[in-house]
């Protein structure tokens, strides 16, 4: 009884890191220049011209230290969403399709890359 | 809630958003301050401060003290308005009255929320906003609630609007926090274990100016209990209100609105030189510990007016009405203009009488009742409604001055039933 419990808890604690471990990019389809972009509480490095994406970024998400969120900044003003997040420990790209400054929205999608 | 509550509420949204905007203001308030980690990590900002950032932290109580400067511009529109709670815990359905047009689904297209419900995560389980509220540490229980599905699961399955940090923009935002509000109470109420290391916050620094108006100065730690802003939070059709003392700190009268039964006792004082109101469309119950001081002006009252037939017809918790049309057919349409018409009816006959001086529609019922006409536009919401005490005849002169346009005129009667439904066209 106690090694079938074991064995689940084992298992419970493997799906959770499992499912931690997240790989990232950001790709900007906007007509804007991307600065500032954060997501999952890491800030990335440089900026996104229009059709430039990032490099992959590895993180250990852990959904009680970072937010499922993406801040990017674009002609002064800070926009904020919560990202979708994948079910399985695939690598996604979080696409930026389109940033409207005059009414301040901001439209996103993920896309699971393997 | 009734007819009346939410015909009210969505007006006051719509009002809040013309002139001076304020669902504007509050939205890119929010989003400006949404989070600054992106950009310098020492700048204030409302979201996600915890687990490492405790000196920054205000994100329950900021939100307490938006959705209390929503209200108070509410009730200054109509003082009988408050926010009510959406429960995403048990209110889970797209279905829901919660969204019906002449609720919160007025403002999808109005507002072009593009709202699209269950497109990212879920909403919470009452298991897991149980388990939540047995959690001790206050900075702990307020990490989780932030993160985890009791706030953010509202957000993202709403999605549009609310999904982003100018979720503001969408009224079931104001619903959905009063909620979290609600829940931060009950927390409070259990624990008392509040606290928060700033003594300010942005927007209620006392500097921040909107429509002309300074916004007060708060600390946060003077309203960790809802009771300092007058704020009571009714549940299964009761509202308790206890341990409070009249003040009028901010209205010259203090009105306890409730379409549920209210409860004062347990020390719930009408100071001396104060005024207020409990006012119930259902009953007022006054208990031990409840006292009224000598020089107080306290009235406990009834409301007469949605107490007619509209309260009668929604005594249930959540708004469940049917969607306006769905039980009629709706195939005649009567085109109200010049020398058009009649109808004929088992129950109830119809007719409009074309004059160059007084337009007017006439029903005659087959007998004497109590009922409610009730004018709809063609997207469902209501737009006028006028109580008829047993009559069998009715009379609508100018269509009560509505524009030119088409219409639904429907008739219902005590028993909630509908008595006829008519299309009608105005030239
Ligand atoms: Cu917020």
């Amino acid at each position: 009884m106690m090694k079938t419990i074991g064995v689940a808890l084992l298992l419970l604690m493997l799906s959770f890191l499992y499912q931690e471990e997240l790989n990232f990019r950001v790709a900007n389809k906007t007509k804007h220049t991307l600065t500032h972009i954060r997501v999952f509480g890491t800030n990335l490095q440089g900026e996104l011209k229009p059709n430039e994406q990032s490099d992959y970024y590895q993180t250990i998400y852990n959904d009680f230290t970072e937010e499922a969120i993406l801040m990017v900044y674009v002609e002064g003003k800070n926009y904020g969403i919560y990202v979708p997040l994948s079910q399985r420990n695939n690598r996604v790209t979080y696409i930026i399709d389109s940033i409207d400054t005059i009414n301040r929205n901001i439209l996103i999608r993920m896309q699971v890359d393997e | 809630m009734t007819d009346y509550e939410k015909t009210e509420l969505v007006n006051a949204f719509y009002q809040l958003r013309s002139g001076a905007d304020m669902i504007t203001d509050m939205a890119n308030f929010h989003m400006d301050y949404f989070n600054m980690d992106n950009i310098d990590a020492n700048q204030m900002d409302i979201h996600f401060n915890l687990p490492n950032e405790q000196d920054k932290e205000i994100f329950l109580v900021w939100h307490r003290m938006l959705m209390f400067e929503t209200e108070q511009a509410m009730q200054a529109i109509n003082p009988k308005l408050s926010i009510p709670y959406w429960d995403s815990s048990a209110d889970r359905l797209e279905t829901s009255p919660l969204w019906e047009e002449d609720f919160m689904g007025s403002f999808e297209d109005n507002w072009s929320l593009n709202r699209n419900f269950g497109h990212d995560g879920l909403l919470p389980s009452p298991q897991s906003i149980t388990n939540m509220l047995q959690m001790s540490d206050f900075f702990e229980f307020s990490n989780f609630f932030e993160r985890q599905l009791p706030h953010s699961g509202a957000h993202r399955w709403v999605s549009g609007a609310m999904v982003t940090s100018a979720s503001p923009r969408d009224p079931v935002f104001y619903l959905h926090h009063t909620f979290v509000d609600k829940l931060w109470h009950d927390w409070e109420e259990t624990h008392d274990a509040s606290f928060y290391l700033r003594t300010d916050m942005l927007r209620y620094d006392g500097t921040y100016v909107f429509d002309g108006e300074t916004l007060p100065l708060v600390n946060p730690n003077s309203i960790v209990d809802s009771r300092a802003l007058g704020v009571f939070y009714a549940e299964n059709g009761l509202a308790t209100l206890d341990n409070y003392i009249v003040s009028n700190t901010h209205l010259p009268e203090e009105l306890f609105y409730y379409r549920f039964t209210i409860q004062a006792g347990d020390n719930f004082i009408a100071a001396e030189n104060t005024t207020s109101h409990l006012q119930s469309i259902s009953e007022v119950i006054l208990t031990p510990g409840f006292l009224a001081e000598s020089g107080s002006n306290f009235r406990a009252s009834i409301d007469a007016e949605t107490t007619s037939l509209l309260a009668r017809n929604n005594q249930q918790q959540y708004p469940r009405e049917k969607k306006p049309f769905d039980d009629v057919e709706l195939e005649q349409v009567w085109l109200w203009s010049e020398g058009e018409m009649d109808a004929k009816d088992p129950a109830v006959v119809m007719q409009t009488f074309p004059n160059p001086f007084d337009n007017k529609i006439t029903i005659t019922l087959n007998k004497k009742k109590d009922c409610v006409v009730e004018i709809y536009n063609l997207t469902g919401a209501l737009i006028k409604q006028e109580f008829f005490e047993f009559t069998d005849i009715i009379e609508i002169n100018d269509l009560y001055g509505l524009a030119a346009g088409t219409y639904v005129v429907k008739v219902v009667d005590a028993n909630g039933e509908t008595l006829v439904a008519k299309k009608v066209v105005k030239m």
